[in-house]
């Protein structure tokens, strides 16, 4: 395997070390080079850095959901429950948003196997601006969520068929005191993923555009 | 603590106007003059533990201060560069001089680490120790003319640091994060750099003492009998020049909290000198010395761009009423801040803001303590609860100024903002000539919020927020923003910011009025050059009583 030595800090073979803004800034520019829209693109961009915050997950689920594009959904805000039949950017988003505005309600995702990374960290970025604690359950088994990291009651989730989401109140979630990271580490496969999505974002320069879009050209300017 | 006296806020639909903001000045409460006071009162000491260059000015250097109780180094690198490749433009891909800021002091391993970067700037890769990264070419003519004369045994003459205040200008400062630096968050709580960019700010004074060392090295060895240091009186007018483009603008709007606690703190400096009734004759005095020095800062200004010469021109003709004004005063009279704001009611936008400056300026214990109001690390906060009906409230309540738009004129939406693939430089576009509107950034807030209005119109007022931005989701990113502007009524900018024939200088003036630089220059309206630290204490006069005292630097 190939190792990178930087100086000081050396990190895991075919790895890269990022900050949470270029995270969060690439991941949301890569959500948006996939269409979607700047508000949804905006908590992608969060859901990744607190993906990378988080020992456990697969930072590559986040941008696999990102990929795969939004669901049509129905909200029905007169009903207790929400189902959604598989993850989807929108509908978990949407799922997240519910519980803010109806903290006594809950909704069910499908098929998380495939995506509970994505979902978990679209749930942490939730918490984090809404000060919420969700909780997931399935079966008998349950993973808490709390802003500054997650803390397990059991480690692993069974049967990830089918969760169901539902808030939880804060002060009941213990406290990871090493959630918080100095660095985000993730493959620089992923990152390279992520960064030529973004890049789709950039418009390409000519020779007006420096001329003109920048100043470079002394111009008089208006009064 | 007793509360302190104030009148009311000036409102955020006058001050947040393009034009005002694009008459801004900076005041004590700008974030160069935060850090010079916070160097001052820890009595820094700014030690050089590495002077390696030769003849020439070619090498490396390291300084390193503590300032509340964390050690920090500059690493300084400087190479020769040919004339034809020295631009001021960030896609630039060489430069005089290089820099990083970093956590305790390097050995020499890591410097070579961070030189082996530094020389490549973005194309580089910087750690959590690495905290900001920048880059400055010389003023040649400068430079060389003040090498000339030190080797010579003379001072630069007056005229020539009037032209040209400094001897470098440095074409980019990052920080927070970006190509793998340290994030914000990692330092933001250490008191010395709590206030908004005083990590990078720190960085550029201290790449102005370096520039100040270079001349001297270079001066040095082409005449060492002859040759004389810099007099302190000389090193404190050469600061560090700069060349701002649109990299700032998408900062005002993206940065909503930010903006509105920078606004608000300078708002409420100057509601507290206002409702002084008496003030005493000392501070009055000291008024009176700042208008005139603030008069010689202006005329000294050698602006080529006529529109603002033409303004420059006023402010002086408007400032020499004042002055006789201020002078015909008693000093025992009420209200005389409130006085003299009022007289300059009928004056230009760039009078009334330069005496908002002055008149903050004797008052330092009364506003000082409103710097560390200005920063803020909380992000723009969606409430999906908030009911609709509400939310129509708060449209209501912040968007009334975007009915006298005239969105159906072609102009009206004819600009884009964009970031380009080349060193993605932000620029801005117009729609009848250049490709990428597609790609463009959301900073068309006018537009957002007239399809919010419609939208509003369409629904359940009975829904939640939550259900809305389900049914439209390309509203979620302005619902939140709407939300942030009622709760922080200083974060709106209100202007169509893709109108044909709106200025971005506007906006680069007013957060540079913030940064604390002075002696604007504009180049075109998308950027200007500026000086910062010109009057500014050095290394060895920041220990010193009048360490504050450089608001409108004149050189006489």
């Amino acid at each position: 395997m190939r190792t990178r030595t930087i100086g000081a800090f050396r990190p895991l073979a075919d790895m890269i070390e990022l900050s949470f803004n270029e995270v969060e800034l690439t991941f949301r520019k890569a959500a948006l080079a996939l269409g979607w829209q700047y508000g949804i693109a905006e908590e992608i961009g969060r859901a990744a850095v607190w993906l990378g915050n988080v020992r456990n997950l697969n930072m590559e689920d986040l941008l696999i959901l990102t990929e795969r594009g939004a669901n049509s959904l129905h909200f029905d805000s007169g009903h207790q429950r929400m189902e959604i039949s598989e993850p989807s950017i929108n509908a978990c988003i949407s799922g997240f948003d519910l519980l803010a505005a109806y903290p006594d309600r809950f909704f069910t995702i499908g098929k998380v196997e495939k995506g509970f990374g994505a979902v978990a960290s679209l749930a942490g970025a939730a918490a984090q601006s809404y000060e919420l604690g969700y909780r997931f359950q399935c079966d008998a088994s349950s993973l808490l969520i709390r802003p500054n990291g997650w803390s397990g009651i059991s480690s692993t989730l069974s049967g990830l068929g089918q969760l169901e989401v539902s808030v939880c109140a804060l002060d009941s979630l213990p406290v990871d005191e090493n959630a918080r990271r100095l660095r985000i580490e993730m493959s620089e496969k992923l990152w390279r993923r992520v960064s030529a999505l973004a890049a789709e974002t950039y418009v390409p320069a000519t020779e007006a555009s420096r001329r003109h879009g920048a100043g470079a050209e002394l111009g008089a300017p208006q009064c | 603590m007793a509360e302190i006296p104030q009148v009311a806020l000036r409102r955020p639909d006058r001050v947040m106007r393009l034009d005002r903001m694009g008459a801004s000045h900076p005041t004590r409460l700008s974030f160069m003059r935060q850090l010079i006071r916070t160097l001052n009162s820890t009595q820094v000491n700014v030690s050089r533990e590495l002077w390696e260059f030769d003849p020439r000015g070619y090498g490396q250097a390291v300084y390193s201060l503590e300032m509340g109780g964390f050690r920090y180094s500059l690493c300084a690198f400087s190479n020769p560069l040919d004339e034809k490749d020295r631009t001021d433009r960030v896609i630039a891909e060489a430069w005089d001089t290089t820099f990083v800021l970093r956590n305790g002091i390097p050995d020499k391993t890591q410097l070579e680490r961070v030189r082996r970067n530094a020389v490549r700037q973005e194309a580089g890769r910087y750690g959590p120790d690495d905290l900001v990264l920048s880059r400055a070419n010389k003023s040649v003519r400068m430079f060389e003319l003040v090498a000339q004369n030190l080797a010579g045994g003379r001072q630069p003459d007056a005229e020539s640091i009037r032209k040209v205040g400094y001897l470098m200008r440095t074409t980019a400062v990052y920080g927070n994060g970006k190509f793998g630096l340290a994030d914000r968050s990692l330092y933001a709580s250490r008191p010395a750099l709590a206030s908004p960019f005083q990590a990078e700010l720190l960085t550029v004074w201290l790449i102005r003492g370096f520039t100040h060392d270079l001349v001297q090295h270079v001066a040095y060895h082409r005449n060492p009998d002859d040759f004389v240091p810099l007099t302190s009186r000389v090193s404190r007018q050469l600061g560090i020049g700069n060349a701002t483009g649109l990299g700032m603008a998408p900062f005002l709007i993206g940065h909503p909290i930010l903006i509105h606690n920078w606004v608000l703190a300078r708002e409420t400096a100057l509601a507290r000198v206002l409702a002084i009734e008496r003030t005493d004759s000392g501070k009055y005095q000291r008024f009176v010395e700042l208008l005139a020095r603030a008069l010689t800062h202006i005329q000294e200004m050698r602006i080529e761009d006529e529109c603002q010469r033409q303004k420059n021109a006023q402010l002086l003709h408007e400032l020499a009423e004042l002055e006789s004004y201020t002078l015909s005063r008693r000093t025992d009279q009420p209200y005389p801040w409130r006085n003299l704001l009022c007289q300059s009611g009928s004056f230009s936008l760039e009078c009334q803001e330069l005496l908002v400056s002055l008149i903050i300026e004797p008052h330092g214990e009364l506003v000082d303590e409103l710097g560390l109001w200005m920063a803020s690390e909380a992000n723009a906060v969606f409430d999906p609860s908030m009911p609709v009906s509400l939310f129509k409230r708060v449209f209501d309540r912040n968007c009334g100024w975007i009915q006298r738009i005239d969105f159906q004129r072609p102009e009206a939406a004819r600009l884009f903002w964009y970031v380009s693939e080349e060193k993605l430089e932000p620029r801005l576009g117009d729609k009848a000539r250049d490709i990428g509107s597609e790609r463009a950034l959301p900073l068309d807030t006018a537009h957002q919020y007239r399809g919010i209005g419609k939208a509003l119109s369409n629904t359940d007022q009975s829904r939640t927020m939550a259900e809305f931005v389900s049914d439209y989701p390309e509203f979620r990113h302005t619902v939140r923003r709407l939300q942030t502007v009622d709760a922080f009524p200083y974060a709106e900018i209100y202007a169509n910011l893709i109108e044909l024939g709106m200025r971005p200088i506007e906006l680069l003036r007013c957060k540079l009025a913030f940064f604390g630089a002075t002696r604007f220059d504009p180049k075109s309206d998308l950027w200007t050059r500026i000086t910062m630290y010109q009057g500014a204490p050095d290394f060895k006069s920041i220990v010193n009583a009048d360490a504050d005292d450089w608001s409108f630097p004149a050189i006489g």
